[in-house]
């Protein structure tokens, strides 16, 4: 579990972080919102230990960040993935960019050899081990940044931004990696400017200047923050159709035609 | 006078074992004034057609004319042309190199010659325009957060007068309120006489804001369409065929369109939910 009491944070003398409480249970998918400046990633930085609060604390795992010996268990623990893939890659071919965490974390070179395939098997670059990370698109650069991240193991991800750099089509391979990882019970924390992109949750924690305003499912969230974050034709829609309860609940698009489809299907039958 | 390009070819390292063509036979026609989008996905030579819109490269077959010059010109007139039609980059913060606001801004006037005594009212007019507030122009560029800094390279390009402005990806990283108000700057430039050239992924900003859409794949113009196409779903349609994903409520709207709610209470349901389906008047379901 990741524990968040009361944390104060500022930088320069300007407040980034005011009295934020949180927790996170182990197998949560939970989705960061929040304008630009709102405080989510000094958040996520606390939360492997980059950053440390100037009052209040943050555990891991019942370690305290603040303590000089829990950082090197915390930082195994929690992995973070940034919005930039090409700041993240330091391997000069896909294979020894996944090697190059776990070598520092001393993973025995049997055990690397394997985690490497499998990995790179998962995200879906087994074809590319041998190749240079520059001839990889950037979907596939921060596919990359994930199975390295996934090479060490991690109970936590922590997922800056990851798609808000990447073309459409780059997004889509990579949120569906996310929901895998999910599925196979790692904790996920992403942040997001893309609304579409909270379908796939069942908690967004919302942030302003600072502080945490909205903590919920996306439906009840977005239905609060739609005038200042804004919102979009599909969810808008999808909130019709919650209203005159024809959906319980936000889904993908995929989803969405399936219950349609199923609906139409059931009245033409009776 | 509009963009013209004319039987437009561009080979990089044309005559060695690298060779490759990013661009085959590509006529386009810019209209003064006009807002187009050019869609396509990564490597389908947007950046290519984007570079040698205002002379920074040159092409290897065809011509290429702005207002009425040949890019290829020698030097002065390649001034000229990069007056014209200004550049904003997918990620402002590499363009930036001045130490203030005021001088990244004033950058591009001065370059251009512009007398001193214009400069400061070019960059005031401009930082108004684009909303920044004055207390800005003191700060460094790299302190600013990312829509600042988005909002100080676009300013940066309007204080030098362009009469084209070029877009590249200028909605990735923005939350929903910012691409809105970006939506809004570019409207009222083009209320301005500027024209307006949005290269992007994103099909829903370029069916929302655009009256002119053009797909790029392989290094050819493969769709051209016009503000009539953009609610109907067979040409919508053409659109995914260039890997490039229509947004979630045009496929919901397709979906909705081919099922058949017969004689029941959730057939008037969805019809009065029309309003929220990008649909014309002719779909009916």
């Amino acid at each position: 579990m990741i524990e968040i009491k009361n944390i104060r944070f500022s930088y320069e003398n300007e407040p980034v972080l005011e009295d934020v409480s949180l927790s996170v249970k182990e197998g949560e998918f939970v989705a960061f919102l929040g304008l630009n400046g709102s405080g989510k990633t000094s958040l996520f930085k606390m939360m492997n230990a980059l950053l440390v609060p100037d009052e209040g604390c943050v555990c891991v795992d019942n370690m305290r960040t603040d303590k000089d010996e829990n950082v090197w268990e915390i930082r195994k623990k929690v992995g973070m993935i940034f919005q930039n893939p090409e700041s993240q890659i330091v391997g000069t071919t896909v294979e020894e960019d996944v090697a190059f965490g776990m070598e520092n974390i001393g993973v025995p070179r049997q055990e690397m050899i394997k985690r490497v395939d499998e990995v790179l098997n998962f995200v879906g670059l087994k074809e590319q081990k041998k190749k240079e990370p520059f001839h990889l698109s950037g979907g596939q650069k921060q596919l990359l940044c994930v199975a390295s991240v996934l090479a060490m193991r991690p109970k936590y991800i922590i997922m800056d931004e990851p798609t808000s750099m990447i073309d459409p089509i780059g997004r889509k391979a990579i949120l569906d990696i996310m929901k895998e990882i999910n599925k196979k019970g790692k904790t996920i924390l992403f942040s997001t400017h893309i609304l579409e992109e909270i379908v796939n949750v069942e908690r967004v924690v919302y942030l302003r200047n600072g502080k945490i305003m909205y903590d919920g499912t996306p439906l009840n969230v977005l239905k609060e923050v739609r005038e200042e974050f804004g919102t979009s034709e599909f969810l808008e829609f999808q909130f019709e159709l919650y209203k005159k309860g024809i959906i319980e609940r936000f889904m993908s698009e995929e989803e969405l035609e399936e219950r349609l489809k199923k609906l139409a299907n059931r009245i033409q039958r009776s | 006078m509009p963009i013209e390009f004319n039987g437009v070819d561009y080979v990089y390292s044309k005559d060695t074992p690298f060779e490759k063509k990013a661009l085959s036979d590509v006529n386009l026609k810019i209209e003064e004034g006009e807002y187009i989008s050019i869609l396509g996905k990564t490597g389908s030579g947007k950046s290519t057609l984007v570079q040698l819109m205002n002379g920074v490269m040159k092409p290897t077959k065809g011509k290429v004319v702005v207002d009425g010059i040949l890019t290829d010109e020698k030097s002065e007139r390649t001034f000229e042309i990069r007056k014209k039609v200004g550049m904003v980059f997918q990620y402002p913060e590499h363009q930036f190199f001045e130490e203030n606001v005021l001088n990244e801004i004033a950058f591009g006037p001065k370059n251009f010659g512009i007398d001193d005594s214009q400069i400061e009212e070019k960059v005031l007019k401009s930082i108004e325009m684009v909303e920044l507030p004055k207390s800005t122009l003191f700060k460094s560029p790299f302190s600013l957060s990312g829509g600042e800094k988005r909002k100080v390279a676009i300013a940066s390009v309007i204080a030098c007068d362009p009469k084209y402005i070029v877009f590249d990806e200028p909605t990735s990283g923005l939350d929903p309120v910012s691409v809105k108000r970006f939506s809004l700057l570019t409207k009222k430039f083009q209320s301005l006489g500027k024209t307006i050239v949005i290269v992007t992924h994103s099909v829903e900003f370029a069916l929302k804001n655009s009256e002119r859409i053009i797909v790029l794949s392989d290094g050819k113009i493969s769709l051209y369409l016009e503000k009539k196409d953009f609610k109907k779903v067979s040409v919508l349609e053409e659109i995914e065929n260039y890997n490039l994903l229509l947004p979630d409520i045009y496929k919901i709207a397709r979906t909705l369109l081919s099922l058949n709610f017969s004689n029941d209470t959730l057939k008037n349901e969805f019809l009065r939910l029309k309003k929220f389906l990008p649909l014309n008047d002719e779909n009916e379901f």
